[in-house]
């Protein structure tokens, strides 16, 4: 029922994502807190699973928040081009 | 509203937002990171917000029916899934709340937009994520016990 899924899932592995929650899920209020510096790690090459494990469960749980991920990841990115 | 519209009110607002939350920057990311995504978060309410005033929040009962096809294209699949969707759909009908039941069939059913879905609820992204983690967790709990699935399977 997520979109984020490989096309090779079959339909119980889709349902059976959904159904699975992360205990170290931090949330969307966490996250909007840590994303700033989980980016950056990402940026500098560092492993931010490592660092911030329940932020990357909640990414591949929330769609929305994964969406901001990418926005983020891409704005800093193009920054970091430009200089 | 147009996007340009748009854009502009995101960056104006988020530009209010940084301003306000200046006495919290820690410097433990760039600052230019820090207050960028400020505007990423403005942006996705502006257009949650759009989202929601162009098409609000529309619940089609046969989206029930078609989700097995949405999941998948070979027929076995379709079929398989059909067994287990109805098993959820049992699930929603009998166990969950009026609340509950509204919140999963539009996420998951229906595929309203989160952000669109909080708009129309009153409330934020943070405690529809709450709700929507608590309604998967029972979700899981009650297709267990009636032995649709294993624990086993809903673990990482």
């Amino acid at each position: 029922m997520t979109a984020s899924r490989e096309s090779k899932d079959t339909v119980r592995d889709r349902i059976l994502a959904l159904l699975r929650t992360d205990p170290t899920d931090v949330g969307c209020g966490q996250l909007f807190d840590l994303l700033d510096q989980y980016v950056e790690l990402v940026v500098t090459g560092e492993d931010p699973e490592k660092h911030l494990p329940g932020v990357t469960a909640h990414l591949e749980a929330c769609g929305p928040c994964a969406e901001d991920y990418r926005g983020l990841l891409a704005t800093v990115s193009e920054q970091d081009h430009d200089h | 509203m147009e996007l340009d519209d748009l854009a502009e009110q995101a960056a104006n607002d988020a530009c209010v937002s940084v301003l306000r939350r200046l006495p919290d920057f820690e410097g433990r990311s760039r600052f230019t990171t820090w207050a960028s995504k400020f505007a990423i978060l403005e942006v996705a309410h502006k257009i949650g917000r759009h989202r929601w005033s162009r098409v609000g929040v529309v619940l089609d009962p046969d989206d029930w029916n078609r989700l097995p096809e949405r999941l998948a294209t070979d027929p076995t699949e379709i079929a398989a899934g059909r067994e287990l969707v109805g098993a959820i759909h049992d699930v929603v009908r009998t166990e969950f709340t009026e609340r509950q039941r509204h919140v999963f069939e539009a996420l998951f059913v229906s595929r309203v937009g989160f952000d669109v879905l909080a708009i129309e609820l009153g409330t934020n992204r943070n405690a529809l994520y709450k709700a929507e983690f608590d309604i998967r967790a029972k979700l899981r709990r009650h297709l267990v016990e009636r032995g649709h699935v294993t624990q086993e399977e809903t673990r990482r």
